[in-house]
């Protein structure tokens, strides 16, 4: 089966089980008179007692119990309520149990109705009766409460079997038995097993939903009472028939057989030899027999019935360990799980495993345990497929199960049990709490890097993966608050350095510390610990990045050592919810500090390490809008960040690579020589692992490094992404061969596909729009090698919707917004709503001179200084292009001239009739601060309405500047989604104006 | 003399004739450029700078006025306008102008950049076309003058959409250039990659490897010393303008602004000469090193300026002892003039030494100003040098190292050779040397020795007249 097929199902397997055991007994109307009531009801407590052995087989939602006396009252209760299941006793009040029967199927034909009565009726009486349609099944009560179990059980295996079996492959086990008696006696131990062998399975699942999923898909057990029935049951479900039971003698064409269980059983040999049959039999002599077939014999009257029928289906139906053994039957190894298996396989001797592989009897072990896609994986193999190679065999068995068990990892999340660790697990969790917002949007990541397998389809070559996570939910925030009484931090003033003391030297919960223990046994990698609070998700965005992020080397040789190292980022982490910046915030929003709750994120760092520096390749951050798209862009094509080396600098707005994935060749702000030396990646962020004792403190920096791109020459990565600049030649080379100074442009991978980001990104972002339904951020890291034998990884580091909900719901730009601006714009670069500039320095249209550009530069630089000092941004319009290389083309200042601005506004005159800069002299910067960047055309509806601007006082006034200062700030409304822009003087804004 | 001397009215317009010299005034020449384009601000300011400049020359010269010499320069030789259709990535179709203006190539081929930038306009390009011509001629080599270009953004393109725009403009221009003919370079927007793309069009189109462009990669006919040239011509001729004193550079403590291309080398070239520079400049302000800026310093202000593209206050946290200064708009003047020294090379923008700026240099015992920028002193500040018989070198002249590479370039390519390092740079001097001389023969001849700017001014138009008047009315 191919792997896209494999993960197919694998998804699928518990979606599906999902619709498993879709019909469920939840009703039983029992139907006896008084005294048969009372001898079932020994001491008046059956429903209780029904209830109490439903949970000792752990087994949920026990039915309810209705009894009435008579068959009127029986019928009666048929017609106001819905009965799943009609168990009666042989005589009743007012009829008896057949007649009765009659009635009710009559009023429902597909109602269960079965006859309990306290002796086994004779066999020939019962065949050579009416047909006993109107009875589906007779038991015999002997005191037994398992039995009324079996009853249920049954009656929802008979319901559901054909739809499971069909939808999910469930396995079934085929009973023949005919004697009430035999049945009710050996049918409850049947479920007894199965539902314990289900139970032994779950344990290996990886959480409650997946142990309740498993019970659905448990063995179904099907009685057939005759030869043709049982023939019949066969022929339908004998692709899913895990093994077979049946009487020596059953009723055929109407007539106790004597020979009929063991013909059944020998045709179905002759045409299945690899399912296990076992005959029953109260006689001895039938052992022969069954030897003959061959069959495994049990003896109806063995005082270790139980115990016998159990050892059948743990040998022969792979029912609880898979038990290793020497052809001659000799026990060499036991496993309990998938992984024991996988673990153990290669150490087992060839002969044991051949004696295995050619009984299938691993196949039929994963059957029973529910594991049907992978055992019908592996059972169609045979020796063919592999020309008798054993070896090759034991490898397509340890491949598939390994691959089973990775797979089914996938998209959940798994509490961590000391006891049993799986390291493999990709998210892991300590704690019953609340995952916190990031961990969240982490779950997504996983679970939709699981649902699509299309990325890996359409990029073979690279693999995606989502680092190993452990999170500590809130339930470890609130113990840990508990503990110390620290519950009245919330009320705090204290400077943050207190706060972190407090919190560093406060106990660790113990029953965290243990997990994180076993945890860190395994895990001795770098890792970031990051917070995950309850008002990091969508809705509370700007909380995002209020809380501290410790990157740890993780390479001490001590485990105490790097325990500690750990707990102590917890707790930083855990201090940070009450320092400054979060209380200021909360104060000026809705929410409380006391309202906030932490979890932590324990991820696996991703990157390689080159000397004592580890770091990725490349980190980044993808964005479904693209605010500033230039050219043929679209905002929906969204953009990307990229840098070398950890993603703090994408972060933290450093310089890095911004780039359109649809369009990743336009690089504007590379467009000549000068600008890709000014605006490429100087600097980048490793984690220093020279020191693994290096003790974890407020400044969450302190294991990093910041390091000149220069520096990391001789590191791998460099020489992939780098250009070379050759300044003889005043030229770059796209290459990182020739001897100059390297450069960080990417090149190799957006212009000559080293790895396909930019269509991975596009993607993706396209995948994380559908699944969150809004424009989405992620930010990933990349591993990429020099040696092509070394696969690419692309890893998901983080996904969460783009903006905020004010932003998600768009700026609306209204015809009354219109009618009262004093500037409007059909081209408009930016988004959202601002309303913090006082100040417009404009030149003054008049006196505007094209050849008198370079003196506007210096009177402008002038003003810029004046108002940078005052901390004041303000709002610039003018001519041309703003930043141009040409004085004619445009005023040409260089950003340090206004690196005060807060908006700019490019106008056009009759002198300067020239086509739109859209920014590009200083896109970086532009698009870095989020400086709007308005053009307002000659024609067409955009205006500006310079009367009213001269009708303002004027600040400072130049020969060709005029500085404006108005009263209180001015509303700018850009919408990104339709590129409009509005600014609005104050007081006007439909009342809209952004509150603080 | 009468009126009517036999001077036939070559235009029946309303126009002043010289009743001496015959031919008109240098006002109704430049009324006649603005009346006939009165949108082209640029080529009307730079008409009536030439104009002003040349007046001298012309009413000493009667044979230019009668010739009409000015009148013809003015006017293009050739304007090549065409359509240059090409294909985005999207396969869209896109159209741009290109644009040629072969303005004069009298004294040799046209000789000009190309420009590739969205406003380009015939206007800015006849004004551009213009200024080249005597910019050219200038250097002494045979160089015509000419400037090309098209409205084609470059920014927010791809390389194969740039290549494809380039191959499209060439499979035009091709045939109106040529080695002998129109030698293009770079201007804005067209870089190597730009050049690249369309010297590779043309040797398609015409089977032929030849210099028909400037700027080449190393590789494929490039000329080594590219980068320097401005810079280190900035600095031959100060040698020059010094010689003339038999003075030499050595010992010389030079301020130096700018801490780009031009002021790099600038630098480069003072220290190999045995001069000693105290100041570097950006933006943002400049620094003063007492202990003078050495090799090593110099080669970490390269890779501080051309590589981490830093600003120049960095210096002074690697090099505690120098002083970093801060720039003040509103102070009026530059402090970075206004140190004790012996030369001054401004290679950092245009006006960046008004007359109080002058007026330190002079009072700081500064003789010689040698500018590496254009344009950057104001008329003021010049007439503060030129009244303290400052040794003064114009950026038209001092800054002509540039082009002369690129005749370099030319040569060498017409040669089938390379030259070494040494031998471009030795000839850089000669042509240097060439120049000054060139400058302070025409400022004799024209009654103000030792006057650079109107020896440059002068000596460029003279050497275009008189072969014009050579090569009769073309």
């Amino acid at each position: 089966m191919p792997a896209r097929q494999f993960a197919d199902d694998t998804d699928l397997r518990f979606k599906i089980f999902h619709e498993l055991m879709q019909s469920k007994v939840r009703d039983i109307l029992l139907v006896s008179t008084l005294y048969d009531a009372c001898i079932i009801d020994e001491d008046g407590r059956l429903a209780e007692r029904i209830i109490y052995e439903y949970r000792g087989l752990n087994l949920s939602q026990p039915p309810r119990l209705t009894w009435v006396s008579s068959a009127s009252e029986a019928l009666a209760v048929l017609d106001n309520k819905k009965i799943d299941l009609v168990i009666t006793m042989l005589r009743l009040a007012d009829t008896d149990a057949y007649a009765l029967g009659r009635e009710l199927k009559k009023k429902a034909p597909n109602l269960p109705v079965v006859l309990l009565s306290h002796s086994a009726p004779d066999p020939r009486c019962v065949i050579e009766s009416p047909p006993r349609h109107d009875i589906d099944r007779s038991f015999v009560w002997t005191g037994n409460t398992e039995l009324l179990i079996a009853l249920v059980k049954s009656a929802e295996d008979v319901m559901n079997v054909a739809r499971d079996t069909q939808l999910a492959g469930v396995r079934v086990i085929l009973f023949v038995e005919d004697s009430p008696l035999y049945l009710s006696s050996l049918l409850p131990i049947l479920y007894r097993e199965v539902i314990l062998q289900t139970q032994a399975v779950m344990e290996e699942a990886l959480n409650e939903e997946h142990k309740l999923l498993t019970m659905r898909a448990r063995p179904k057990i099907l009685v057939a009472e005759s030869f043709e029935e049982a023939e019949n049951l066969y022929k339908r479900f004998e692709p899913y028939i895990l093994g077979i039971i049946s009487d020596v003698r059953v009723p055929r064409n109407c007539q106790l057989d004597p020979d009929a269980g063991i013909s059944f059983l020998t045709n179905v040999k002759v045409e299945r030899p690899d399912i296990p049959l076992l005959l029953t039999s109260s006689e001895l002599s039938n052992a022969p027999r069954a030897a003959e077939i061959p069959a495994k014999f049990l003896n109806k009257n063995s005082p270790g019935l139980h115990a016998e029928l159990r050892s059948f289906l743990v040998r022969h139906l792979g029912f609880g360990d898979f038990v290793f053994r020497t052809p001659d039957g000799r026990e060499i190894a036991r496993v309990s799980n998938m992984r024991s298996l996988e673990k153990i396989l290669p150490s087992i001797p060839a002969e044991s495993f051949y004696f295995h592989w050619s009984r299938n009897d691993f196949s039929r072990w994963l059957f029973a345990r529910t594991e049907v896609i992978l055992a019908s994986k592996l059972r169609p193999a045979t020796d063919n497929d592999f020309s008798g190679d054993v070896e090759s065999m034991r490898e397509f068995i340890i491949s598939n199960v390994r691959n089973r068990r990775l797979r089914r990892q996938k998209g959940i999340v798994v509490s961590l049990d000391a006891s049993d660790f799986d390291p493999d697990t990709d998210f892991l969790k300590i704690g019953k709490g609340s995952l916190g917002g990031k961990a969240r949007g982490l779950i997504f990541i996983s679970n939709m890097l699981h649902r699509n397998p299309v990325l890996q389809d359409k990029f073979p070559e690279v693999k995606f993966f989502f680092p190993q996570t452990l999170v500590v939910t809130t339930e470890g925030f609130d113990s840990f608050l508990e503990i110390n009484e620290m519950r009245g931090m919330s009320k705090t003033n204290a400077p943050d350095e207190r706060v972190a003391d407090a919190f560093i030297k406060a106990k660790f919960p113990r029953w965290i510390e243990k997990k994180l223990k076993v945890f860190l046994s395994h895990a001795k990698y770098p890792l970031a610990v990051r917070s995950s609070s309850l008002l990091e998700d969508s809705r509370f965005r700007p909380y995002a990045g209020l809380y501290r992020t410790y990157m740890l080397p993780n390479n001490h040789p001590e485990l105490e050592t790097r325990l500690s190292q750990l707990i102590t980022a917890i707790k930083l982490v855990y201090a940070s919810t009450y320092f400054k910046s979060p209380r200021s915030f909360a104060q000026r929003s809705p929410h409380r500090t006391e309202e906030e709750k932490m979890a932590i994120i324990i991820q696996r760092l991703v990157g390689k390490q080159y000397g004592s520096h580890f770091y990725p390749a490349i980190s980044g951050v993808a964005q479904s809008h693209n605010y500033y798209p230039l050219s043929h862009m679209r905002m929906d094509e969204g953009v990307g960040h990229v840098a070398l080396g950890l993603g703090k600098i994408v972060m933290e707005g450093g310089r890095v690579l911004r780039f359109s994935p649809k369009y990743p060749q336009v690089l504007p702000q590379f467009a000549t020589v000068a600008d890709t030396l000014k605006n490429s990646q100087r600097f980048f962020y490793s984690l220093n692992m020279e020191n693994p004792s290096l003790a974890v403190d407020l400044n969450e920096d302190s294991t990093l490094e910041r390091r000149e791109v220069s520096a990391a020459d001789q590191d791998g990565p460099l020489g992939m992404l780098a250009s070379t600049y050759l300044p003889e030649e005043e030229r770059i080379s796209d290459d990182a061969i020739m001897a100059g100074h390297r450069i960080l442009t990417f090149s190799q991978v957006l212009k000559y596909g080293l790895f396909p980001l930019p269509e991975i990104l596009s993607e993706i972002l396209d995948m994380g729009r559908q699944g969150m339904g809004c424009p989405v951020e992620i930010e990933f890291s990349i591993n990429i090698a020099q040696d092509p034998k070394l696969e690419p990884q692309f890893a998901f580091l983080q996904i969460r919707p783009m903006a905020d909900e004010r932003q998600m719901m768009g700026v609306k730009i209204t015809d009354k917004d219109i009618a009262e601006a004093f500037c409007f714009s059909s081209h408009a670069l930016g988004n959202g709503r601002k309303n913090d500039l006082r100040d417009i320095l404009y030149v003054k249209p008049d006196s505007f001179d094209v050849s008198r550009t370079p003196e506007i530069v210096r009177e402008i630089d002038g003003l810029n200084s004046i108002l940078a000092k005052e901390n004041r941004k303000y709002l610039l319009i003018g001519p041309g292009r703003w930043g141009s290389a040409d004085r004619w083309l445009g005023i040409p200042v260089n950003w340090s001239d206004i690196s005060g601005v807060g908006a700019i506004v490019e106008t056009t005159v009759p002198e300067l009739s020239v086509e739109p800069s859209q920014g590009t002299h200083f896109f970086h910067n532009i698009t870095t601060l989020g400086i709007d960047y308005v053009m307002v055309a000659s024609d067409g509806e955009d205006f500006l309405d310079w009367n009213w601007l001269a009708s303002r006082p004027i600040a400072h006034e130049t020969a060709h500047l005029a500085h404006v200062q108005l009263t209180a700030p001015f509303l700018s409304k850009v919408d990104g989604s339709t590129m409009r822009c509005v600014m609005l003087p104050p007081g006007k804004g439909n009342g809209e104006q952004q509150r603080d | 003399m009468g009126s009517n001397r036999g001077t036939k009215k070559l235009w029946s317009s309303n126009r002043f004739i010289h009743p001496i010299h015959g031919g008109t005034s240098m006002q109704n020449i430049v009324a006649t450029v603005k009346a006939r384009d009165p949108l082209e601000k640029e080529f009307h300011q730079a008409v009536s700078e030439v104009a002003e400049s040349v007046k001298r020359v012309l009413d000493s010269n009667p044979r230019y006025r009668h010739a009409r010499i000015l009148e013809r320069m003015v006017e293009p030789e050739r304007v090549i306008m065409f359509r240059v259709p090409w294909l985005d990535d999207r396969g869209d179709v896109q159209v741009n102008r290109g644009f040629r203006i072969e303005m004069n190539s009298a004294i040799g081929p046209y000789k000009g950049g190309l420009r590739f930038h969205p406003s380009v306009t015939l206007s800015i390009l006849k004004f551009l076309a213009f200024e080249q011509v005597f910019k050219n001629a200038l250097t002494t080599l045979p160089m015509g003058g000419g400037k090309g270009g098209s409205d084609f953004d470059p920014k927010g393109k791809s390389d194969y959409e740039v290549m494809r725009f380039c191959q499209g403009f060439m499979s035009e221009l091709f045939r109106h250039i040529g080695h002998n003919t129109d030698v293009p370079a770079g201007d804005i927007g067209v870089g190597a990659r730009e050049i690249g793309f369309l010297f590779g069009m043309y040797k398609k189109l015409r089977n032929e490897f030849t210099g028909v462009f400037t700027g080449k990669n190393l590789n494929w006919g490039g000329s080594l010393i590219r980068p320097e040239a401005t810079g280190y011509g900035c600095v031959y001729f100060a040698c020059e303008m010094l010689a003339t004193h038999n003075e030499t550079l050595g010992d010389k403590t030079c301020l130096v602004s700018g801490s780009g291309n031009v002021a790099q080398y600038t630098v480069e070239k003072i220290l190999e000469l045995g001069g000693k520079v105290i100041t570097l400049s950006d933006s943002s302000g400049y620094i003063y090193d007492e202990s003078g800026i050495d090799r090593p310093k110099l080669a970490y202000i390269k890779e501080l300026k051309n590589v981490r593209r830093g600003r120049i206050k960095e210096y002074v946290g690697k090099y505690p002892s120098a002083v970093y200064t801060a720039l003040e708009p509103g102070l009026g003047y530059n402090p970075l003039w206004n140190h004790k020294a012996a030369c001054a090379f401004p290679s950092a923008t245009e006006n960046e030494i008004n007359e109080r700026d002058a007026q330190n240099l002079v009072n700081n015992g500064v003789r010689l100003v040698s500018e590496g920028a254009n344009m950057p002193t104001t008329p003021e500040g010049i007439r503060i040098f030129i009244d303290n018989k400052i040794l003064y070198g114009p950026g038209k002249a001092a800054n002509a190292g540039g082009v002369a590479v690129s005749g370099l370039e030319m040569a060498q390519n017409s040669m089938r050779i390379n030259w070494t390092r040494d031998e471009v740079d030795n000839r850089l001097r000669i042509i240097m040397k060439s120049i000054h001389k060139t400058c302070l023969d025409a400022a004799a001849q024209y009654g103000s020795p030792d006057n650079y700017v109107l020896g440059a001014n002068i000596s460029g138009f003279v050497k275009v007249a008189n072969a014009m008047l050579d090569q009769g009315l073309v």
